[in-house]
């Protein structure tokens, strides 16, 4: 950041003193100035950093020794299976130097996993290294680290079986897995269609990718590992088909759903399938991150699609896209075909910073929420400016009777917990007819708010009292200087006010609890708790969501703050 | 003439973006349906019941078809969002006292007895006898091919609608027998005086605790069997010695790992009551017996084991975690072992991959274990009931009996499995309260699911095991009461406030009066009707008009300088001027206008604000848990909170001495703005920066502030230590608790920083240029114009301080519950237990109504004062 250049601030009263003294006083002044800044800057934004750091994090960066702000780095990788080196802290100890080669030899006298003949690396022991250390470190008691060279190793190799090993690698190993594939008609046929079946003979492989299938009996039941290389290819890129007999009509068919186990190489899936002679295309790609196992379901855009309804959007939705001969058009068939591309490092990162948002904006109407949110705001905003400022002009210029009992009670309403006035309020709101409509949320800003009337009488009592009677003497009634003398002063202050406004309303939880019942109606306050109670947490989630709800404030503050700096036009006009 | 087409080009543009944002209620109604209205969670569950209830309309459907005079359904699964109505119930109270309650409530069930014990839910003995005697008729009458014939729609199992999908269960009745005890148990509410006994809810889920252990620490420390396998403590004289053994210290003396913490995880004293043979309530419910000699046992045993780990403010900081279910240090490997709930499989499942857990019965101690005592666990959990107001009672019964069924389990357990395999993670059903179906689940989702790792098998079959040992929470009208009394005395206990002994003694007695507060109620007279009351109110209001009138307008000749609450709240000099005006004319025109402009005020103020505020008043004198008619007390309540009730003077001194933090905010705030209003480049992106913490919604907010916190890893302690300062241990020590929260308050002082840069914007800079003719240097500048100008809002900021800080609540409630020693027990905090969770609503407008005088004094006093130093432009 450039300093701003010396020209300001030459005031007449430094005008006779040295002119370098004066120089280097300014640029002190100013170096404080930035410094506070910067340093304030670091200390305030570190939540939203934070927010946003945790928003682009997948599950296991959660935990970990240490804690980072920002999220770890993707790594696409370009030949699978592999194994994940990474995933284990390297460890930079004297004792970790110490003891890798016994740790190297053990492992080489024990074998590998059945698993580690689809590994096309070899070094495969020293990978597995630092997650056999840090098991170590875990089972082994301090005390026999101490102990002499010959002792010690005897101690870790005792400790090296064959569990450990497996459990260690099973931990990094990261193979692309393919699954089950069901399908599923309108009347809830459910069918699986890879039963008795390798996965070898399901899926055919086309491309210029040098791959394949390798069927397994894993944890995870029948499988087939795609093993690929996209090494020594311009733009890799491999495509999965298969041809399903489907038990019933194929216009019937309502999901296909693919079972997935992704290696963590972030590359993307685009899904299509054929039927009836037409081709439906995935309208968004999955991207195969976080290796745990996922199912990817398949169902034509429809209604579903539209409807704002509450339900989270697990599927992909598939779009009709062209229609022709050359398209599967058999009765009872459907062809379905995956088609995965190489993404780049860039491409990685947006893929993984996408992850929690599409998970989020999946997980609930969000368009629907945030424009019934603006439409609260809006109104609450008009009506608190318009009704707090008239009544904030009453009580601090006109005399009329009862202005200082009024101005004592509204000042006792605040000072009263709202817990103990909410039962009858809430009786009134249900007596109006308002219960499970949006009015309780925005008319009452129509009759003023005691915070903002107080806030606005004292900044106009700060007005001096000339302006208005010349205008009075000009013939204006008092609505005219209402509107024309004091609401041009009191800019600065109503932005303000519209600032405490727009975000009470946007992160108003309580009222649209209590008031409203049907989900249709939510706010995006109240929508977005669904985020907040998700078994298990998903955090990257709840902050991709707290993320977004945060957003527009953040660029309305931005581009309303000029007007706190309108309006002051006093000049001259008193002392 | 421009002008006004620009108002009126922009008031066109907002009313056609109002109509295009607003919201259409899309919702079609048929209308032979009945609804059937159900609050429930958010979240994937309700998708799942969406399911499930879709199922059940279908079914409804279908009989409805066969025989016409059977209604049809339509179930409104809205009013939820709540995650929780036990924690804060303010949804579920305001929905019955508004008459208008959900006809099925899904709902914690250790608070059903004591709503139920009001009156709140409706017995469900009868409906489920009807069902038995239908059943058995129809099984005797052997007629199960004639639809009609069927006690209830999709009671037959019938051929599955569609081939391939899974067969769906009957839906039968429900028999008691069919839960695991500890479940049925606590939903069994029995009148201690009258002997009566009915269930008020049909339990659904359960949860209950085991002790998990990580096996490579206990190998790692030699804790092994003859097979060297991970060998788990059983009584608790071997607990304490490995919970000793495993625990670890940096050179600094910080806790590096831990063995064992008794109350990290979930606990609490009553499961240390019970396994050391204590009971907390008398079998006939009449006397709370927490100074059990045998827990008293328990709370010594606890006590000893925290003061061995080096005290409670150094093990509670130790445990205290950045994120709840990912950075669970059990996970990470820092805590050997623990006591948890089942819920945490899902997290384990998901987070804890790499860790190798182990599963075993809670120890008991060695005296219990050689007694033959089987160990025991501690079982919680949902249930359905019916709000006593509900309209439509026997249709809520139907829905209720089709979701406690198989069949609508299997619906939703297979929905939310597909719900967590589309995102991704690894799938384990909680369990349910129905021996037989649990059974189902585990065989079908944990047991048959080849994605889930064996060690997760194992230890879920442990907690499986542990149901049929597992208790339930004393079944009491007070609960609430008994539940926190139990947390306060451990609490206090371990951290050395009490003596165990002492500890007891007292939270017993003051649940005691609690309880026979309810059962024995003082005599009153109830109100049913509220006709008076608008009267009164209309009175008063027309009472308050005509003294204004004669006062305000002269009209009456009473000396006019004595004392005046309104003069002497607006701290406006007198009431002179308005007498005075009261001759002119010229003043006399500004009546009409004042009203006018005042009358959007007005007219809210006394259809919206002054009959609640009424209300409360007359509330305050009365004993009224919005369940029953309120009935007059006097000044009972008023009597017990000035001389009984300790912690109301707590929650006061808490509340007081948070004002510290006024000067504070406002110092820092118009710093702020001093700084911000600077001449400096991008002035807008650093005036957003420094707003940024008052945008962060305060739930994701308060999951950071509890990292910065930590004395360990957190960030401030960091810092201080980069200085050579030893950190405090912030929100979990006594002293610093109420610091931390200031200091949280200090970091949101951007809020009002927008105030103060308002007000320096409004300073002319004539006066500046003024004063620098004549030589005065900044900081002369500074405090002769500055300040003066700025006073307005210096006192504005004073009194709204005042009042929020009198009225301090979200922190206490999201992040520290009121504790450590409820040193951060907020009056606003604990008022608001009193009307929600202990349902005493009458007292907690007696609280209200002392705030409030005491505010108003304090204001008042303010606004008195600020005559002498508050500068207003019109004045002169």
């Amino acid at each position: 950041m450039a300093l701003r250049p010396l020209q300001m601030d030459d005031k007449p009263a430094s005008a006779g003193r040295g002119l370098s003294a004066h120089k280097a006083r300014d640029f002190a002044r100013i170096l404080m100035i930035y410094g506070l800044l910067i340093g304030g800057a670091a200390v305030f934004s570190i939540p939203f950093v934070w927010m946003i750091g945790t928003s682009l994090k997948v599950d296991r960066e959660m935990f970990g020794e240490t804690i980072t702000l920002l999220p770890q780095t993707p790594h696409p990788a370009d030949v699978s299976p592999y194994l994940d080196k990474h995933y284990f802290t390297v460890p930079r100890s004297a004792t970790a130097e110490r003891i890798e080669p016994w740790v190297i030899s053990r492992i080489n006298d024990l074998g590998l996993p059945e698993e580690q003949r689809l590994l096309q690396d070899r070094d495969i022991a020293s990978h597995l290294f630092p997650g056999v250390y840090r098991k170590l470190m875990d089972i082994m008691p301090a005390a026999l680290w101490k102990l002499p060279d010959d002792e010690l190793r005897i101690e870790v190799t005792r400790r090296i079986d064959e569990t450990l090993i497996t459990e260690v690698f099973r931990a990094i190993y990261r193979p692309l897995m393919l699954g089950s594939i069901r399908v599923r008609s309108f009347d809830l046929q459910e069918q699986e269609m890879t039963t008795g079946r390798n996965l070898s003979d399901i899926w055919t492989i086309e491309g210029s990718v040098k791959s394949e299938i390798h069927d397994v009996m894993e944890a995870t039941g029948p499988g087939g590992v795609l093993s690929y290389d996209f090494n020594g290819n311009a733009k890799p890129a491999l495509q999965l088909t298969t041809t399903l007999d489907l038990p019933f009509e194929a216009d019937r068919l309502f999901r296909i759903q693919l079972s997935i186990l992704p290696d963590d190489s972030w590359h993307r899936l685009d899904f299509q399938f054929e039927r009836n002679g037409a081709l439906y295309k995935s309208m968004r790609p999955a991207f195969m991150g976080d290796n745990q196992a996922m199912v990817v379901t398949l169902q034509e855009y429809g209604p579903e699609d539209k409807s704002h309804s509450g339900k989270i959007r697990l599927w992909y939705a598939c779009r009709e896209v062209d229609r022709g001969p050359e398209y599967e058009s058999r009765p009872n068939h459907v062809k379905v075909s995956i088609h995965m591309s190489e993404s780049s490092q860039l491409q990685a990162w947006w893929a993984k910073g996408y992850r929690n948002y599409r998970g989020a904006l999946n997980y609930i109407p969000f368009g629907r929420y945030v424009a019934t949110s603006a439409f609260l705001v809006i109104l609450n905003i008009v009506g608190t400016i318009f009704s707090c400022s008239l009544v904030a002009y009453a009580f601090a210029r006109l005399q009329w009777p009862g202005r200082q009992f009024s101005f004592a009670l509204m000042m006792a309403t605040m000072m009263i917990p709202p817990q103990v006035t909410m039962i009858p309020y809430f009786l009134i709101i249900k007596h109006l007819g308002w219960y499970n409509t949006l009015n309780p949320l925005w008319v009452i800003s129509f009759f003023g708010n005691a915070f903002n009337i107080f806030l606005l009488r004292q900044f106009m009592k700060g007005i001096p009292r000339d302006l208005e009677d010349a205008a009075r003497i000009d013939g204006c009634n008092f609505l005219q200087v209402y509107w024309h003398v004091i609401m041009p002063l009191i800019k600065p202050t109503l932005a303000c006010i519209a600032i405490f406004t727009f975000m009470g309303v946007w992160n108003d939880f309580m009222g649209p609890l209590i008031y409203l019942a049907d989900q249709p109606l939510y706010p995006l306050s109240l929508g977005l708790y669904a985020l907040n109670v998700q078994e298990g947490g998903n955090y990257g989630m709840m902050m991709a969501g707290s993320f977004l709800m945060t957003l527009p404030v953040v660029i309305i503050f931005f581009f309303a703050q000029k007007y706190f700096i309108q309006g002051v036009t006093l000049t001259g006009m008193k002392g | 003439m421009t002008n006004s087409l620009k108002i009126a080009g922009w008031s066109a543009v907002l009313l056609s973006a109002l109509w295009w944002l607003a919201p259409q209620k899309t919702r079609e109604i048929d209308d032979d349906a009945i609804v059937i209205r159900y609050m429930a969670p958010e979240g994937p569950i309700r998708d799942a019941m969406e399911d499930a209830v879709r199922e059940f309309e279908f079914l409804a459907n279908e009989r409805h078809r066969l025989d016409p005079s059977q209604p049809r359904y339509r179930v409104v699964a809205g009013q939820h969002a709540s995650r929780d109505q036990v924690e804060d119930p303010t949804r579920f109270l305001l929905s019955l006292a508004g008459g208008d309650p959900p006809d099925v409530i899904f709902f914690d069930r250790f608070a059903i007895s004591e709503w139920a014990s009001r009156g709140a839910f409706v017995p469900l003995d009868s409906f489920m006898e009807k069902d038995q005697i239908k059943w058995s008729e129809w099984e005797l009458g052997g007629r199960p091919n004639d639809p009609l014939a069927l006690p209830w729609p999709g009671a037959l199992a019938e051929e599955p609608r569609a081939t391939g999908a899974w067969p769906l269960a009957d839906i039968k009745p429900i028999y008691s027998g069919d839960f695991f005890p500890g479940a049925w148990d606590e939903i069994v509410y029995r009148n201690p005086l009258t002997g009566e006994a009915h269930p008020y809810g049909i339990p659904n889920n359960a949860d209950n605790r085991v002790l998990l252990y990580n096996k490579d620490m206990l190998v790692r420390y030699g804790f092994v069997d003859e097979n060297g396998e991970a060998r788990p403590p059983q009584t608790w004289e071997e607990l304490e010695e490995m919970a000793l053994t495993m625990t670890e210290r940096d050179a600094a003396g910080n806790l590096q790992r831990v063995g064992f913490i008794p109350n990290y995880g979930n606990t609490f004293l009553y499961m240390y009551g019970w396994m050391a043979g204590g009971e907390f309530m008398s079998d006939d419910g009449l006397t709370v017996t927490l100074n059990d000699p045998n827990i008293l046992y328990a709370l010594d045993y606890v006590t000893s084991l925290y003061d061995q780990l080096g005290g409670a403010r150094e093990v509670d900081s130790f445990q205290s975690t950045f994120q709840r279910d990912a950075l669970d240090p059990f996970i990470m490997g820092k805590v050997a072992m623990k006591i948890d709930g089942v819920w945490v499989m899902s997290s384990l499942a998901r987070y804890g991959r790499d860790l190798n857990v182990g599963a075993a019965p809670p120890p008991l101690p060695k005296a219990e274990l050689e007694k033959g005592r089987h160990p025991i666990s501690w079982i919680g959990g949902w249930a359905y009931a019916i709000p006593s107001t509900a309209q439509e009672k026997d249709a809520a019964w139907e829905l209720i009996r089709f979701l406690s069924s198989r069949r609508a389990l299997e619906i939703m357990a297979r929905s939310e499995h597909y719900t967590y395999l589309a995102q991704g993670r690894p799938f384990v059903p909680r369990q349910v309260a129905n021996r037989e179906f649990n059974e189902w689940l585990y065989q079908e989702f944990i047991a048959g699911n080849p994605a889930l790792e064996q060690k997760f098998k194992d230890v879920m079959a442990v907690f499986n095991d542990m149901l049929e040992y597992s208790r339930c929470r004393p079944v009491t009208p007070v609960g609430q009461k008994l539940w926190n009394a139990q947390r306060w005395a451990m609490d206090d206990a371990i951290n050395h406030e009490r003596t165990p002994e002492g500890a007891l003694a007292y939270y017993n007695s003051s649940v005691q009066r609690d309880l026979n507060m309810v059962l024995f109620p003082p005599e009153g007279r109830p109100i049913t009707r509220w006709g008076w009351f608008f009267w009164l109110y209309g009175i008063i209001l027309i009472l308050v008009v005509i003294w204004i009138y004669r006062r305000d307008s002269g009209m009456s000749h009473r000396k006019t300088s004595g004392f005046s609450l309104g003069a002497f709240f607006t701290g406006e000099k007198n009431v002179h001027s308005v007498i005075e005006g009261s001759k002119g004319s010229y003043f006399r025109s500004q009546w009409k206008e004042g009203v006018i402009c005042a009358l959007p005020w007005i007219i809210g103020f006394i259809v919206f604000t002054g009959g609640p505020m009424l209300f409360s008043i007359v509330i305050s004198f009365c004993r009224y848990d919005i369940l029953n008619p309120a009935v007059f007390t006097g000044l009972d309540n008023y009597w017990f909170m000035f001389t009984r009730d300790d912690l109301f003077w707590k929650s006061l001194g808490n509340t007081v001495f948070m004002v510290i933090g006024i000067p504070l905010g406002m110092a820092v705030g118009l710093g702020m703005a001093i700084l911000l209003t600077q001449k400096v480049r991008g002035v807008a992106v650093w005036r957003t920066l420094f707003y940024l913490p008052s945008i962060v919604p305060m739930v994701a907010a308060s999951i950071l502030w509890i990292w910065i916190f930590n004395p360990q890893s957190g960030l401030l302690n960091g810092l201080l230590e980069l200085i050579g300062i030893t950190g405090p241990k912030w929100l979990q020590d006594k002293n610093t608790s109420k610091w931390a929260l200031i200091l949280m308050g200090l970091w949101t002082a951007g809020g009002g920083m927008i105030i103060w840069i308002a007000g320096l914007k409004g300073i002319s800079d004539s006066y500046y240029e003024a004063a620098s003719i004549d030589g005065a240097n900044k900081w002369q500048q500074f405090k002769y114009i500055t300040i003066p100008m700025l006073t307005p809002y210096i006192f504005f900021n004073l009194i709204m301080g005042l009042i929020g800080t009198f009225q301090i609540f979200t922190q206490a409630f999201i992040m520290t519950a009121g504790g450590p020693v409820n040193s951060t027990l907020f009056y606003a905090y604990y008022l608001f237990n009193n009307a929600f969770r202990y349902l005493n609503m009458g007292y907690a407008a007696a609280m209200a109504w002392f705030l409030f005088v005491i505010v108003l004094i304090l204001t008042a006093f303010q606004m008195r004062l600020s005559r002498r130093w508050v500068h207003y432009e019109d004045e002169g």
